[in-house]
């Protein structure tokens, strides 16, 4: 995001509008990684909503570290999905892969609508870094050294993370089980 | 080797949320009041404000028991109170004069008692002589003690 760094200093100081433009710029992609973790879109938006509600509320709280502000986001995302799954005892992957297909795109061909809940499906079966690692990184688009900021992990530990996910990914989705349901 | 699984997850980037969500939550978010923290509380900020706060406090304790035993402060402005302290320095006053007074008077006493007591012989003679050159033109009969003894007793 260009003059990031500014709007941020503005925000910080009190304008609402610096910020509404930080929320424009993040909204689409926290939204994404928290219905990708939770798979309920009516829990993703109410949690992406508590997001950026606290993220307003704490701006005052944030460094300046040389990272991007979204490291920041996503750290408070994935705090806030952790406390989700906490409360969240009978979460069922399969029906919420269905959801999502529904709600990302009518105009999708068929076939690509599979891909999409086969994907989804798969990604719910891995363990929570490993998730949060494919869906900034590939999804989200992320650098390995955001993502390590938002993870508090190492760079180092993020790449090993994100080869074993696309592995265990692979035979995943590989697993002939899983495609003919 | 994970080109396939990579694309398909890149395919999730189509997932977007509802404009009506957007609309909504911005309008909330945006219109929660926040107050910036103008003055950051640093720990630098923190112990010098800790310092000065002890100095007034020692500077304090320090000068104040000075001024509870200053008698400026002790004093009393109270107008009937300084009217009667004044009144009761009148009184002592003459009360020491008549102290003084008897006590002169007691010792003219026993002066002249022992001037005309001829029979006392240790006394110096050149003494008892010079004692009465000094009680002449004394008005032994003191009507100011009668005066000022009247006054206190009645």
């Amino acid at each position: 995001m260009k003059d990031e760094t500014e709007i941020i200093k503005k925000a910080i100081n009190g304008e609402n509008a610096a910020f509404g433009r930080l929320y424009d710029e993040y909204l689409p992609r926290i939204y994404r990684f928290v219905l990708l973790k939770t798979g309920r879109k009516a829990d993703a938006e109410d949690l992406t909503h508590q997001i950026f509600m606290n993220a307003w509320q704490n701006i005052s709280r944030y460094e300046f570290r040389g990272f991007p502000f979204s490291s920041w986001l996503y750290r408070i995302a994935n705090n806030a999905v952790i406390d989700y799954y906490r409360t969240w005892k009978n979460f069922k992957p399969i029906e919420a892969a269905e959801e999502i297909l529904t709600e990302s795109s009518d105009n999708e061909r068929f076939d690509e609508q599979m891909d999409l809940k086969i994907i989804k499906t798969a990604i719910n079966k891995l363990e929570p870094d490993q998730q949060n690692v494919l869906i900034m990184k590939f999804v989200d688009d992320l650098s390995n050294k955001e993502i390590a900021e938002a993870l508090e992990k190492s760079e180092g530990a993020v790449r090993v993370i994100q080869h074993r996910a696309l592995k265990q990914l692979k035979n995943i989705v590989n697993n002939p089980e899983l495609k003919e349901a | 080797m994970h080109e396939e699984i990579i694309k398909n997850l890149k395919k999730l980037r189509t997932i977007r949320p509802d404009e009506q969500f957007i609309k909504n939550s911005r309008g909330l978010i945006l219109a929660t009041y926040y107050t910036p923290n103008k003055l950051r509380i640093t720990w630098p900020v923190l112990a010098w404000s800790a310092v000065a706060a002890f100095s007034v406090i020692l500077i304090i304790s320090l000068t104040l028991p000075r001024i509870q035993n200053s008698k400026i402060l002790s004093s009393s402005l109270n107008r009937d109170k300084i009217e009667q302290e004044l009144n009761n320095l009148t009184i002592n006053i003459q009360l020491e004069q008549i102290t003084y007074s008897q006590t002169i008077s007691q010792t003219i006493a026993s002066a002249l008692t022992e001037i005309s007591d001829t029979h006392t012989k240790h006394l110096n003679k050149n003494v008892l002589e010079s004692e009465q050159k000094s009680l002449d033109g004394l008005d032994l009969q003191n009507s100011e003690i009668d005066r000022m003894l009247n006054q206190v007793i009645f």
